[in-house]
């Protein structure tokens, strides 16, 4: 490290590679972690069926002041692994629509016992007050049957994909989420390409690229470490203002599980970082002074 | 000499790896503040339903009514037809223009709470379509936090209940708060968007926005109609 020259370009293919390091951790951790197979394993663990299920019968019991149908019409029909098998369309709907860079296309899976319960409360409303079965009411009791699939839909939505993919928030993911695996490869060849430069410039001392690789590890783990670890010790997440339970609790354990894989990987960085110094030291002493032994005590 | 050579490379080795964080967290910063801007409306896009059907929302007072807003509409229309005048608190239009690479909601009426779901529309001003002064405003960190990147002839569209118009901007605009100039009724049709001029050390008095002339207007029903929804 003694020419000014060679100093400086290691510096600058350093804060790239520190970078490159930090990006490429990031991109296989979303390679691993935001598949639909992973989402539904975090949903199920979470036992947010139970959460949706009250907060259904919750909304279904308000709205018996304005619609006048009791919250057992619905309620009967629906039970935790329909509810558990909503989440799960709404899931992979969402995967789909981001691997093939186009709008959610869904449907919820049918409930006949749901649409019967519909259909008697109608029909029996329709007898009792002697309301005639016309277009209308046909028209009214279709009404209340796709409402009723919309609503419970957007319940069992906890990770509220069709919020993003209305507003067009999915398809700005899409762009990336389908370009991952090309984005891989680009960032570790980058990585490659860095360390090879790295050993060119320092080819008069090929040892001291050991160095340089050791700090831009370090850096880069202690980078990603340190506001992951302050985001997972200050609760950072449990501060955000989503209202609905089911919806919190997806959002926030995804938060977090994400937040500690990546503090985990650049923990591992950092350890990684610290050997290699380590070893430089070391090799580096024994190439300065060869032959020395320790003095004798 | 070679003591004091050995003593220079161990102040280097020692140094390099704070000179090399510092450097990155510099650039770390600089490069995360415009990713960070759009994380949060993409959050707050994908969350803020989530207010319309809780109590607290409700116990505010605030009705808060989403409609289904037709984006690519197939049927016959008409340039001259029949606006519905929607409630306080109804999402009735959706915004699109090459600045924003998201479609943001536009409410009647404004409120604070309403600032967190959308654009809203000043009440006291004119219905998208009708003639007049179209006045819309939203927060500038969340759905307006692109506003300054629109450009004389740019295009914006708002989708509405009952028809779909176009828009282009004509003038870049920028007053104080109190100044009610772009604000106020005019008799010439013209959509006003503006938002608060971005301000690190606080609240600003100061806005931004743009004057856009209409281009196109395509109603769905023709006047006099009877408008369903």
């Amino acid at each position: 490290m003694r020419k000014p020259v060679t100093y400086l370009l290691s510096l600058v293919f350093s804060v790239i590679l520190v970078f490159t390091l930090i990006g490429s951790s990031a991109i296989l951790l979303i390679d691993i972690n935001a598949t639909g197979k992973k989402l539904n394993d975090l949903a199920s663990r979470q036992k947010l069926d139970q959460k949706i299920y009250t907060e259904i019968e919750k909304y279904y019991k308000d709205k018996y002041n304005t619609t006048g149908i009791p919250a057992d019409v619905y309620m009967s029909a629906i039970n935790n692994s329909y509810i558990r098998s909503c989440e799960e369309a709404y899931i992979n709907a969402a995967f789909d629509a981001l691997e093939s860079r186009s709008k959610i296309n869904m449907s919820l899976p049918k409930n006949k016992q749901l649409e019967n319960n519909i259909e008697v409360f109608f029909n029996d409303f329709a007898e009792k007050n002697g309301y005639e079965k016309d277009d209308k009411f046909e028209l009214k009791l279709r009404k209340s049957k796709e409402s009723a699939y919309a609503s419970i839909g957007s319940y069992c939505d906890v990770y509220k994909f069709a919020a993003m993919d209305n507003h067009g928030v999915l398809s700005k993911l899409s762009k990336i989420y389908s370009y991952r695996i090309l984005m891989t490869a680009a960032v570790l060849s980058a990585n490659v390409i860095l360390i090879l430069l790295l050993i060119f410039v320092n080819r008069k001392k090929k040892i001291v690229t050991m160095y340089w690789c050791g700090i831009c590890s370090l850096i880069a783990g202690v980078l990603g470490s340190c506001p992951s670890i302050y985001l997972l010790t200050t609760r950072f997440y449990d501060s955000f203002s989503i209202k609905q339970a089911a919806v919190f609790t997806a959002f926030t354990s995804m938060m977090y599980r994400y937040t500690e894989a990546f503090m985990a990987v650049h923990i591992a960085l950092a350890v990684i970082g610290i050997t290699l110094i380590v070893i430089y030291g070391i090799i580096h002493d024994k190439k300065t002074y060869p032959g020395t032994k320790p003095t004798e005590i | 000499m070679d003591k004091n050579t050995k003593k220079g490379n161990s102040f280097v080795h020692i140094i390099t790896p704070f000179i090399l964080l510092f450097l990155c967290i510099g650039i770390l910063l600089i490069v995360i503040i415009k990713p960070y801007d759009k994380l949060k409306v993409y959050l707050n896009l994908a969350f803020m339903d989530e207010l319309k059907t809780t109590p607290e929302a409700a116990g505010s007072g605030l009705v808060l009514r989403d409609n289904d807003i037709i984006e690519e509409y197939n049927g016959e229309t008409f340039d001259n037809g029949e606006v519905i005048r929607p409630k306080f608190g109804e999402m009735y239009a959706v915004m699109k223009c090459s600045a924003f690479d998201i479609s943001i909601p536009v409410y009647w009426g404004s409120s604070s709470e309403l600032f967190e779901h959308g654009a809203c529309q000043s009440s006291g001003s004119v219905v998208i379509g009708e003639t007049g002064n179209t006045v819309i405003s939203a927060h500038e960190d969340t759905f307006f936090s692109e506003l300054y990147k629109l450009e004389k002839g740019d295009t914006v569209t708002l989708n509405t209940t009952f028809g779909e118009f176009r828009y282009e901007v004509t003038e870049k605009i920028s007053f104080n708060k109190k100044d009610g100039k772009y604000v106020a009724p005019s008799y010439e049709s013209k959509l006003t968007l503006y938002t608060c001029k971005r301000n690190v050390l606080g609240s600003a008095d100061e806005r931004i926005g743009v004057v856009c002339e209409p281009t196109e207007k395509k109603f769905y029903k023709k006047a006099g109609e009877a408008l369903t929804n």
